[in-house]
């Protein structure tokens, strides 16, 4: 097993996303150590105090690994079978329990390193003297990494979960552990983030210093004119250790679950889709089964109306088979979802449901569809042709957003056209912005990155704070008159347009030299 | 006329993939060589994949590099490696690719049913490519490259993966298509190129080491094969000063047929050479007659 681990760390090391990760480490150090990136309580924190240095950088360690450290690691399945290794290593006898752990353990081994090299720069940055927070550390960021690198195993080994769904469902879990911790006023089981440890003891210094202090416990990632308190260190006790390690337990038997849900004979790197088969694809059988003399004649009509359309130029000819590729392949539920989400809003909804909870959803469900612009040809291996046609990088780019644009606004068209009947122009023009900026920006990352990750992370973060949070960036969109919001939605797109042509456009240079 | 002056490319690293390669391609050629020998990088930069780091690569007179789109609009290209959309149907494929080619949809739709039916692909056109066989993605690739007829036409190991009957027909139909059209095929496969190159170039090293017509390389090789037998303790010190075409072991000798200037032996017999035993010498296996 000691073989299989390092050959894939090797592999993976060596990969340009290790050193993006590590840049990530770095400036996230940085960014700590020169205190712009802070935990605080209302305008307090402790100033000068190196204890409380290392607990700050503890903390946003462990928010490091947890959440952008799932999304670096969770590829060493998918790399083998995309490499062709996969096979090879199914036909030996290498047992699933013994892959999927080799998988934990080099993800371990690989987190370990990011985490060595954050801990290494803000040791050298700071100050004061870190070397007592060694032992609190490893008990904070421990179970966390484990159970990072346990997930990340577990949900590629599970078919379903490979992909794009994972990414949802892990970053689900993950804000579902914030917000259990930052509830907590105690370390108890369900605090994973150890918040429970370190957020009482930062009150009761806030509360000695200033007893009618107000305020809540929050993240900064910007410098504030902080009020200063003292900090008193938390100090360790049985109870708490107990409570860190029992968050490894848990987490342990996720190789278990993920050796089980192993399938040695499968040779595809997305992995089978939620939907594809079972109940979803059951139901699409009925359905077709239901209509056998209606869907014909609808899909001719609709075949005739798009070879009308096609034929019109060869801008929209190229257009529409992008389309076809990018709404192709997703998981049929999704699409069922989308269509009670519009017949929702239309029938429905009432103002603020259009924008609670028809907006989040139905921004939420064309993520996949997003996420694979910009690196698809290269995930499935297409390059080498698509490249030698005469259709450039940057007109194919510019064609995939277009595609997204029209595919978005048909799948929020009910939404759109009640937000239309009652007047809410706000809504339809963040729709419009949606549909504009998120293709270009999953074109820009993907065509960076050659892969749907990167996207998928920013965009869920942006989702949860925007869409679903109605933070302070997102809620004042709505505030701005509507032709304000409109000029300020046009300069962003024709911003990102502006990205993907750059982008696209260097690529292609770079492709013909490398 | 695709001419190839003075083409090399080294990658990063150092390495030259090739060098100093020179070629003039008026109908067929066929790049013959062993792996490694730089038949695919070469394939890549005609394709306009990878840019030369010496050299021009001219079509009508003209560098290919300074209008690539210009270029790729009369070119088909199908790689060694690619892959093709999963979810997308054969049709489906062939369009989108029809649509990055900047083919209208009309003639783009004909097209498609045409060549479906040249790779014998028409039955199998409405069903998924995740399903495709490794011969059938294969023939789909042919198919996409010949999709707007090009005048040039690229073909990187294009029998790899093909059984027996599929290769013949393959093989065959390139044979057509180089009547009328640039057609330059790479292959390691000794047996593609005796029925469709009508000039063979042979790569060795990333260099030209030689070219010509097959006739032209065979008869080069007129009283330099030898038909022997030889006993076991005598063969390897003759595999030293030989290139060994074919060796069969009997209880007691050795039959060989081996590629020399010489005649390896007194009781050796000069036989008819083949295509095989011109590439041996050239390109095989670094050992030469000497």
């Amino acid at each position: 097993m000691a073989r299989l681990i390092l050959a894939d760390l090797r592999e993976r090391t060596r990969a340009p996303g290790f050193r993006f990760a590590l840049l990530c480490a770095a400036y996230l150090a940085w960014s700590v150590s020169t205190g712009a990136f802070t935990f605080h309580w209302g305008e307090f924190r402790p100033v000068g105090s190196a204890s409380w240095e290392g607990w700050n950088a503890g903390l946003f360690l462990l928010m490091f690994v947890s959440l952008p450290g799932f999304y670096f690691v969770k590829n060493a399945i998918t790399t083998d079978l995309r490499t062709g290794a996969f096979p090879l290593l199914a036909a030996s006898p290498t047992g699933n329990l013994a892959y999927v752990w080799s998988k934990v353990l080099a993800n371990a081994a690989y987190l370990a390193a990011l985490a060595t090299t954050f801990t290494a720069l803000v040791a050298s940055f700071s100050p004061g003297d870190l070397g007592p927070f060694a032992f609190p550390l490893l008990l904070l960021v421990g179970p966390v990494l484990l159970g990072t690198v346990a997930a990340a195993a577990c949900f590629e080994a599970v078919p379903w979960l490979r992909g794009s769904l994972g990414n949802v469902v892990y970053f689900v879990l993950w804000m579902t552990g914030v917000g259990l911790s930052s509830a907590t006023r105690s370390p108890w089981a369900g605090d994973i983030l150890a918040f429970g440890i370190v957020k009482p003891a930062l009150m009761t210094a806030v509360k000695t210093a200033f007893p009618d202090a107000m305020g809540f416990w929050d993240m900064s990632l910007r410098p504030e004119p902080w009020s200063a308190v003292s900090w008193s260190e938390p100090q360790w006790n049985m109870v708490w250790i107990g409570y860190r390690l029992v968050w490894a337990l848990p987490f342990v038997t996720l190789p278990f679950i993920g050796a089980l849900a192993l399938d040695r004979a499968s040779d595809r790197s997305p992995g089978r889709r939620f939907g594809a088969r079972g109940p979803a694809q059951l139901a699409v059988r009925l359905v077709r089964a239901a209509l056998p003399k209606a869907r014909p004649a609808a899909f001719d009509g609709f075949r005739r109306l798009r070879a009308r359309c096609e034929e019109r130029s060869s801008t929209v000819y190229a257009v529409l088979n992008e389309m076809t590729l990018q709404i192709k392949g997703h998981p049929a539920l999704g699409y069922a979802a989308a269509a009670w989400l519009n017949i929702y809003a239309v029938l429905f909804a009432k103002a603020y449901d259009l924008r609670h909870t028809a907006l989040p959803l139905l921004t939420l469900l064309p993520m996949t569809i997003w996420s694979g612009m910009g690196s698809h040809e290269r995930r499935h291996s297409v390059a080498p042709i698509l490249y030698a046609t005469p259709m450039s990088l940057v007109k194919h780019g510019l064609t995939g957003c277009a595609a997204a644009f029209v595919t978005v606004l048909l799948m929020t068209a009910g939404l759109t056209t009640k937000a239309l009947v009652l007047g809410d122009m706000h809504l339809v023009l963040v729709l419009l912005g949606a549909a504009a900026l998120a293709p270009a920006a999953a074109s820009v990352f993907g065509a960076v990155s050659g892969s749907r990750r990167l996207f998928e992370v920013v965009f869920l973060m942006a989702w949860y704070s925007g869409p679903v949070k109605d933070y302070y960036l997102y809620a004042n969109l709505f505030f701005l008159p509507a032709a304000d919001l409109a000029r300020w939605l046009l300069v962003a797109t024709l911003v990102s347009l502006a990205c993907v042509v750059t982008v696209h456009g260097v690529k292609s240079s770079l492709v013909r030299v490398s | 006329m695709l001419e190839i002056v003075g083409v090399g490319k080294r990658y990063p690293g150092g390495a030259w993939g090739v060098r100093d390669v020179d070629l003039s391609v008026g109908r067929g050629v066929t790049l013959l060589g062993p792996n490694g020998a730089g038949k695919s990088t070469l394939m890549r930069i005609l394709a306009t994949l990878l840019e030369p780091t010496v050299g021009t690569v001219r079509w009508q007179g003209e560098d290919v590099g300074r209008r690539p789109n210009a270029y790729r609009r009369v070119l088909g290209y199908l790689p060694q490696d690619f892959g093709v959309y999963p979810h997308l149907t054969a049709r489906e494929f062939l369009h989108y690719i029809a649509a990055a080619k900047g083919m209208r949809r009309g003639p783009a739709a004909d097209r498609i049913d045409q060549m479906l039916h040249l790779v014998s692909l028409t039955s199998q056109r409405d069903k998924p490519l995740a399903a495709f066989s490794g011969g059938m993605r294969q023939r789909l690739g042919v198919a996409q490259a010949l999709l707007d007829d090009p005048k040039i036409l690229i073909v990187d190991e294009p029998t790899a993966g093909l059984d027996p009957e599929e290769r013949v027909r393959l093989r065959s139909f390139l044979s057509d298509l180089s009547a009328d059209r640039v057609v330059l095929l790479s292959t390691h496969i000794v047996s593609d190129v005796e029925s469709t190159a009508s000039r063979l170039c042979l790569l060795r090293d990333g260099r030209v080491a030689w070219q010509g017509t097959p006739t032209e390389i065979v008869d080069s090789m007129r009283e330099r094969v030898w038909q022997l037998e030889t006993t076991p303790d005598r063969y390897p010190d003759l595999c030293d000063r030989v290139v060994v075409v074919s060796a069969v072991r009997r209880p007691d000798r050795i039959s060989m047929r081996v590629v020399s200037d010489q005649a390896p032996s007194p009781s050796a017999v000069s036989v008819a050479p083949v295509l095989e035993d011109a590439y041996l010498r050239h390109v095989g296996a670094g050992r030469h007659a000497s």
